[in-house]
């Protein structure tokens, strides 16, 4: 069974945010509500200085703290290995946003459209626009499953620094990568055993 | 795949489109999904320069396209007075009226003097298009805004003059040790933005160095093995040094190259200028075989003499090279680290890094040929090309890579797109390096054969003998050209797709050109700074919603060179969806408006020369032409003719032959020279000053010296120390011109970061001050302009440093949430003549504030 993966190498991200924006547009989120955020973090004393970019995304963990903090059951795991949450039944306990120890997951209070009320005609047709409830990346499940096509993300970034693939096939470029450029997972000391790791 | 808001029975449309981008001005080629005529996803495609990848810019244009405020009808004003938030009175009008209005008033100007029609735009991807229209119509003024204004300045002259293209290409695929001034190229910024973002990558990861000297620690610093934090304005005396170590301490320069390929060899007497043969007027040089003095283009390269000093007929020759090196040491590392703030010892090692990496003498074998390879290249473009001596800042870290060989060969910098398969660089005057005949976006406005005359464009381009284009002179000739012997006024500018009120210099000083010009015709998406000057505002399609006529040619385009060894790709801008309200795209309406006025037939001439329309596909200039029809010939004539319109539509971009390496790298294939001593310089100012005195004018003509030389910023000698800290600006990967600061995702994103909207300040400088993070503090430049912002605080810029990104600050906008946030850098500037590089007419950027702390973050009054 194949088990989804992503791998980020932060040696190549160049902080450009264009991941952040193709998630936006992929999966239609509301105003506010951004899946995959970069993250940007100085390091070091002048004249010695970087800025790190971290961009992150939900890490689909086989042992999912939101999963486990549900109370609705509407957390579910896929066998291979996707993490998804049902809309329809969350009922924004905020349990798992609560639960996650990555920050992935947003609670979308009121879904508004980006000029205000009046929903352009794309905000129309690609938003969900439900209030109340929780929302997270799903490794854009619909692009794998209807036309085994890799995640918004992973397609347009620049630079391609995130790779996607089959973490349970040692020879795929995700397993070669993590291998290879002794990659880490975020947290790891917490066990939850995250579907996505970085290459430094 | 399924839109996941919809039901799939809802969807009678789904399908994926494919044009370019035009969020910058890249033009990437994109694919564009449309569900129930609703554009609904934005990706790249598989094609150069993007190669499938799309930035956030190009990700976000749908929220452009879709913007609930753009300007939908034409608007003719009511109120007379024309001011920065001064409400114009718009009111409807029909096309048609807009129509006759348009063409009344263009009419009665070219009927009058047709030079008295001015065009502003930086619509790229229409350029082709425009091009022609321009010369039918009989304007030579048509200008660029702020690209004129700050950043080619510095590159396209030197780009003519070492490659003989419009642009320069670095190789990085081929390049060990990579030095950038001031620019963040492959950093999702500047040109081939998506293309080299990945090269980029790759050769660093491949193992390549970079190093980056700018005075903020920018997404390229921050990733570059090396940030050098400098103080603005004094890169020149940094590669000055540079050069001085390369040349002077190690002798690491290549000496082969500087024979054959520059003028370094080429005698110069005491009066600076080349000593010539008498007879046919070449420059001698001095064959060191059979000790005596000969045209160049008699002696064997390898035998010119680059050092020493000569009697020749009672005056003392030396070579060009022989004078660099007795004036690079009033420039070591010593003497400018207190220029630069950089360390000597810093210096000294960059410089020899950067000789060891260019490998002299070695050799690559691409695509059959054997090819010199020198992987050290040095690369600039707005950052050190924005200052009262930015072209001698940029020249300098161009002469960097002219010291070891670096042009036009594997690893070095590289003409852009300036080879095709029948024309390239040629011998022009005294066998120096201009550009050879053939089909052109840009055509070279004078090489070595300029003549400094009573202007006549509006810009005062004449004045201006070495620059390629003098926009920031534009708005400044229209205040005062008459002092400079023009003898016309403008009467009507059109303004397209650009708001040179927000993105060139200080908007009041804009707003009193504006003033001046009777007639203002704007054509724009979104409701501007610009567009409350005009008198007639059309409304323009979204890139998404048009059709450009002409297929681009990607090696005359500039911004995106075909790659070494593969097939150069051809691509267009095709609508996605139709026009919102009654939108049409500036191009169309400037073709009626020909129409008109009676001059298409004479567009049509231009254009089968222009865009190389061939046999059938010829525009038969008695006929009318849609652009469907014009564009397919175009593609046609490009592109074989199973590759036209339809196919386009179809594939959205065209494969052709394969770039040789021969073409991507053609130094050693001719024997043009390059000028390593700036003789031309010399001649270009006694004409400067020859017509400035006749006319009575005080002008700077102290950076027409065939040497380079730093001289400090006005700025920099601001004699008030109060005013102790520059404001630098950066671009941004999120942002571009002013239009994206209408574009909630992006605004959102840069809202976030907390960095975009808010000044940056060194902490150990805010910590001198009793400043601290987000406070709002106020700047305030020597003219006594003030802003107020929040300030945050930062360990990565130079303690002397603040800084504002992008075109912020706005004040006039569509309403989108955020757009009026940040800071409006231009505002800060001063632009008056006095700032102007007169060489190049580039506007000072370098400007010095004095702070004080308005509020402090927990709310009390400082």
């Amino acid at each position: 069974m194949k088990r989804w993966g992503m791998v980020i190498d932060l040696a190549r991200c160049v902080g450009c945010y264009a991941c952040t924006v193709a998630c936006k547009e992929e999966n239609g989120t509301a105003a506010g509500v951004w899946w995959a955020p970069v993250y940007e973090k100085e390091v070091g004393t002048y004249p010695t200085v970087k800025r790190m970019f971290l961009p992150t995304l939900c890490c689909h963990c086989k042992d999912a703290p939101c999963l486990k903090a549900c109370p609705t059951g509407a957390i579910t795991k896929r066998e291979d290995g996707i993490v998804l949450i049902d809309e329809d039944t969350c009922c924004g306990t905020r349990a798992c946003v609560a639960a996650c120890p990555y920050g992935a997951i947003t609670f979308v209070e009121r879904a508004q459209g980006e000029f205000g009320k009046e929903l352009t005609p794309h905000e129309k047709a690609t938003m969900k626009m439900k209030s109340g409830v929780a929302q997270k990346c799903t490794f854009n499940v619909h692009r794998i499953d209807e036309a085994n096509y890799e995640p918004a993300c992973v397609q347009t970034c620049p630079t391609k620094c995130r790779i996607f693939g089959d973490l349970n096939d040692p020879e795929s470029e995700v397993s070669t990568l993590i291998r290879n450029r002794n990659g880490q997972q975020p947290r790891a000391e917490l066990g939850t055993d995250p579907s996505v790791w970085y290459l430094r | 795949m399924a839109i996941q808001s919809m039901r799939r029975e809802e969807v009678v449309e789904d399908v994926w489109l494919p044009t370019t981008c035009d969020m910058c001005f890249n033009r990437c080629n994109i694919r564009v999904r449309r569900v129930n005529g609703v554009v609904v996803k934005i990706e790249g495609l598989d094609a150069p320069p993007n190669n499938g990848k799309t930035c956030a810019k190009g990700n976000a244009a749908v929220m452009s396209l879709y913007n609930p405020n753009r300007v939908t009808t034409p608007l003719v004003r009511t109120n007379p007075k024309k001011g920065i938030g001064v409400d114009p009175g718009w009111r409807e009008i029909s096309w048609e009226k807009a129509m006759e209005l348009m063409t009344e008033k263009v009419g009665a100007a070219r009927a009058k003097d047709p030079r008295t029609i001015a065009l502003a735009t930086f619509d790229t991807t229409s350029q082709q298009s425009l091009r022609p229209w321009m010369a039918a119509l009989g304007s030579p003024n048509q200008t660029t805004i702020s690209a004129g204004f700050f950043c080619g300045n510095g590159v396209h002259p030197i780009a003519f003059a070492m490659t003989g293209a419009f642009d320069v290409h670095y190789d990085i695929e081929r390049c060990n040790f990579f030095l950038m001034f001031g620019t963040s190229w492959g950093f999702v910024n500047q040109r081939e933005a998506m293309g080299v973002a990945q090269e980029m990558a790759d050769a660093r990861m491949r193992g390549m160095k970079l190093v980056v000297v700018d005075p903020i620690c920018t997404n390229s610093a921050s990733q570059a093995d090396e940030w050098i934090p400098i103080r603005p304005g004094t890169d020149t005396a940094f590669c000055l040094a540079m050069q001085h170590v390369l040349v002077n301490e190690l002798g690491l320069y290549d000496a082969e190259f500087l024979r054959r390929y520059t003028n370094a060899p080429y005698l110069t007497g005491p009066d600076g200028h080349y000593v010539r043969d008498p007879r046919e007027g070449k420059p001698l040089v001095w064959d060191a075989r059979n000790s005596r003095a000969a045209a160049f283009d008699v002696v064997e390269p390898l035998d010119c003499a680059l050092e020493g000093t000569f009697q020749l007929e009672g005056i003392q020759a030396k070579p060009g090279f022989q004078l660099i090196k007795e004036h690079l040491p009033k420039w070591t590392p010593e003497k400018v680290a207190d220029i630069t703030t950089v360390r000597a010892a810093t210096i000294r090692r960059l410089a020899t890094e950067f000789g060891e990496a260019a490998s002299i003498g070695s050799k690559i074998i691409l695509d059959g040929y054997e090819l010199p390879h020198r992987p050290a290249a040095a690369s600039w473009y707005r950052g050190t090309s924005a200052h009262k001596h930015g072209l001698h800042s940029c020249m300098s870290i161009a002469h960097l890579n002219v010291l070891v060989g670096a042009i036009d060969v594997p690893g070095g910098m590289c003409h852009s797109g300036g080879t095709g398969p029948t024309w390239g660089p040629v011998e022009g005057p005294d066998g120096l390096l201009v550009q050879g005949p053939g089909p052109r976006s840009r055509k070279a406005p004078h090489s070595y054969d300029f003549q400094v005359r009573k202007p006549e464009t509006l810009e005062l381009v004449e004045l201006f003998p070495l620059a390629i284009y003098a926009r920031a002179m534009l708005w400044l000739g229209v205040l005062y050209g008459e002092k400079f012997g023009l003898d016309y006024k403008p009467e009507v500018l059109i303004v397209c797709r650009s708001n040179p009120l927000a993105t060139s210099g200080d908007p009041e000083i804009m707003g009193e050109a504006f003033r001046q010009i009777p007639f203002i015709i704007s054509m724009s998406v979104f409701q501007d700074e610009t567009t409350q000057f005009a008198d007639l505002l059309l409304p323009d399609t979204h890139a998404l919603e048009r059709l450009v006529p002409l297929v681009s040619k990607p090696y005359v385009d500039g911004n995106s060179p075909p790659q070494a060894c593969q097939p150069v790709t051809y691509r267009t801008q095709l609508p996605v969806v139709k026009a919102q309200g009654q939108a049409r795209y500036w191009i169309e309406v400037l073709y009626e408006l020909a129409d008109r006025l009676g001059f298409r037939q004479d567009i049509y001439s231009i254009l089968n020369t222009d865009a190389n329309l061939k046999g059938p596909h010829r525009l038969d200039p008695e006929r009318k032409y849609t652009f469907e029809e014009i564009f397919d010939r175009s593609a046609k004539s490009s592109c074989g003719d199973e590759h036209g319109l339809e196919y386009f539509k179809r594939v959205g971009y065209c494969r052709g032959a394969k770039y040789s390496a021969r073409e991507a790298f053609p130094r050693v294939f001719h024997k043009a020279r390059v000028p390593l001593y700036l003789e031309h310089f010399l001649t270009a100012g006694e004409q400067v000053r020859s017509y400035m005195d006749s006319r009575g004018i005080d002008w700077d003509t102290s950076d027409y010296v065939p040497l380079i030389h730093w001289q400090p910023c006005p700025a920099a000698s601001q004699a008030n120390k109060e005013y102790d800290l520059y404001v630098v600006n950066q671009k941004l990967p999120i942002l571009t011109f002013s239009f994206t600061a209408e574009n909630p995702w992006l605004t959102e994103i840069a809202d976030h970061s907390g960095k975009v909207y808010t000044v940056a300040m060194n902490s150990a400088t805010a910590q001198r001050k009793g400043i601290n993070d987000t406070d709002m503090i106020e700047l305030e430049t020597p003219s006594g302009y003030r802003v107020q912002a929040v300030v945050r605080l930062t360990q990565g810029i130079h303690p002397e440093c603040l800084s504002v990104p992008g075109i912020l600050g706005r004040r006039v906008t569509s309403g989108a949430p955020r757009s009026k946030k940040g800071v409006h850098y231009n505002s800060l500037l001063r632009y008056d003549v006095d700032r102007l590089d007169t060489v190049s007419c580039a506007l000072d950027a370098c400007v010095k504030v004095k702070v004080r702390k308005v509020k402090s973050a927990n709310g009390r009054r400082a």
